[in-house]
């Protein structure tokens, strides 16, 4: 099966997704000191695309996707959604954690029941939502068991279906896959293309690795650290499913790679 | 070598899935040799039977005080005292607790009281209350609730006050309200700290009370305990310890049972 790249072609007046000329100051624990996470941001994003943000830690890409999805405020500038001034988080933006951050004390089936539940869905809604999205991620049968009784692939998987669950137009994904062992990594990004392929919408990925973002995106938004800015916006226009060894795909990673190479250099150790 | 063999071995067996081997042979020897002992130190002559019964006469006192009810009397005099304590705080401890949890305010205000009268011993001002409520019941019901009150009020703050900010954040990016965050996040979440506190204050409860009877009162266990004493019946004073350990022990078990059921989710490691 062949995906077409998801492009700028259904591109309206109104872009679904726009930052403009956002900073993001935080105050040092010390408290004495301002650090500078994002400095004057502008992004642009149609709906049905998949952006990653790339860059290395401390970049502000988390930053970028929690003022996006709501969680923080911008210093200075604006995030703005369907032209809607973003002022917290909404059901429409659906986020998934690197941590899973699901309900330990709900079941599977009742954790991607709790967005519709919350929004006042009918019980027969809500099962349905359920039995839809485990379906979708391949979680029936596990719909009766705690999150700690599943494994780190799974966990995302649940957390993927109940952000879904709530049929929201914008996906936004931090480090998802971050904490899971390649072999893994690799069938959730499969998995992943597949679901948003089914049901398009705007995607907004954080990641560090950059084979995985050349894998993933239609866009990919190269940030640098300290302060955060857009340091490249490159536009991978390789057709679904891609193959990560291909000379293309190896490619842009090498291109990449030496587009963030000095920024590696000057991180600090930890 | 051979012993870097055996070091391997251990390390690999421990890091596999715990085995619940059951030791109760070891339980019940560990048992018959303490009574033994006991019974052996006066046996001998080395411990003074007066002031030391033996195991036998204990039993006859145990039997005694069982059939004419005497027993049965002081336990439930005790418990429902203790009860009385207990349910009262915590009624106020957990509602408090989740206050000064949840307001900063509530915090600002009512934590410094708690950090000042927490360390205090409960008995150190049963004085006081046996002189502004009298020797009566009402004195012991004040104290065991102040006894029970701080184990359970700091455990619910801390409950409250530790939800994982990924969970609250998931929960709002689902579109749940501050109230439904409150209700089904917060709560839930606080759950396993405040059973704990409940242990704990449940234990103090226990503590305090007989301390209570002990320094004045005309029935319960620490009475008996007491009047055992004015008659030199050493016998009856053991009877009195071993109801408290076999008591004490019931209540612990039945609220790990309590525990276990509500915190059902969580991985059986901790």
């Amino acid at each position: 099966m062949t995906v077409p790249a998801r492009g700028n072609s259904a591109a309206t007046a109104q872009p679904k997704l726009s930052i403009t000329h956002v900073t993001k100051r935080f105050i040092s624990p010390n408290a004495d000191q301002e650090i500078v996470a994002l400095q004057d941001v502008s992004l642009q994003a149609p709906s049905r695309t998949f952006i990653c943000l790339l860059g290395v830690s401390g970049c502000g890409k988390t930053t970028l996707l929690n003022l996006v999805a709501g969680f923080l405020d911008p210093t200075e500038g604006e995030v703005r959604v369907d032209g809607q001034l973003v002022t917290g988080a909404h059901a429409d933006r659906g986020v998934v954690f690197q941590d899973y951050a699901l309900f330990p004390w709900l079941t599977v089936r009742l954790n991607v029941q709790f967005g519709p539940r919350v929004q006042g869905r009918s019980q027969a809604e809500q099962r349905a939502l359920a039995d839809k999205y485990l379906a979708m991620v391949g979680l029936s049968e596990f719909e009766n068991r705690y999150p700690h009784e599943l494994s780190g692939g799974m966990k995302q998987r649940v957390a993927i279906a109940r952000a879904l669950a709530n049929h929201p137009s914008i996906l936004l994904l931090d480090e998802p896959f971050g904490a899971l062992d390649a072999m893994t990594r690799e069938t959730m990004q499969d998995e992943l293309l597949v679901l948003t392929t089914k049901e398009p919408k705007l995607v907004v990925f954080v990641t560090h690795s950059v084979l995985e973002a050349v894998f993933l995106a239609d866009r990919i938004v190269v940030m640098s650290a300290r302060p955060g800015r857009i340091m490249a916006d490159i536009t991978i226009s390789l057709p679904h499913p891609r193959d990560r060894t291909s000379a293309e795909v190896t490619e842009y990673v090498r291109e990449i790679r030496q587009l963030i190479a000095p920024q590696l250099k000057e991180e600090p150790r930890r | 070598m051979a012993q870097a063999d055996v070091s391997i071995g251990t390390t690999s067996r421990r890091a596999g899935p715990r085995r619940r081997r059951s030791y109760v042979e070891l339980t019940v020897l560990s048992l018959v040799a303490g009574i033994g002992l006991w019974w052996a130190a006066v046996a001998s002559g080395m411990a003074n039977p007066v002031l030391m019964p033996p195991p036998g006469k204990v039993l006859k006192a145990i039997i005694e005080l069982t059939s004419d009810g005497t027993l049965a009397i002081h336990i439930g005099v005790s418990m429902s005292r203790g009860l009385g304590g207990f349910v009262l705080g915590t009624v106020i401890g957990v509602p408090l607790g989740i206050l000064i949890g949840r307001s900063a305010r509530a915090h600002a205000i009512i934590d410094p009281w708690i950090q000042l009268m927490r360390p205090v011993p409960p008995i150190a001002v049963l004085p006081l209350v046996v002189l502004w409520f009298g020797i009566g019941e009402t004195s012991k019901l004040v104290v065991v609730f102040y006894g029970a009150l701080f184990p359970i009020l700091v455990n619910t703050v801390h409950g409250v006050r530790s939800v994982e900010n990924s969970l609250i954040r998931a929960a709002r990016a689902l579109g749940a309200s501050e109230r439904q965050i409150f209700r089904l996040v917060v709560l839930p979440a606080a759950v396993p700290s405040v059973v704990t506190g409940l242990r704990l204050g449940a234990g103090m409860a226990i503590f305090v009370l007989v301390a209570a009877e002990l320094l004045g009162s005309t029935a319960g266990l620490g009475w008996l305990i007491m009047d055992a004493r004015e008659h030199f019946f050493t016998d009856q004073i053991m009877v009195g310890v071993i109801a408290l350990g076999v008591v004490g022990y019931t209540i612990n078990r039945g609220l790990l049972l309590l525990e276990h059921r509500l915190v059902r989710w969580r991985p059986a490691q901790e």
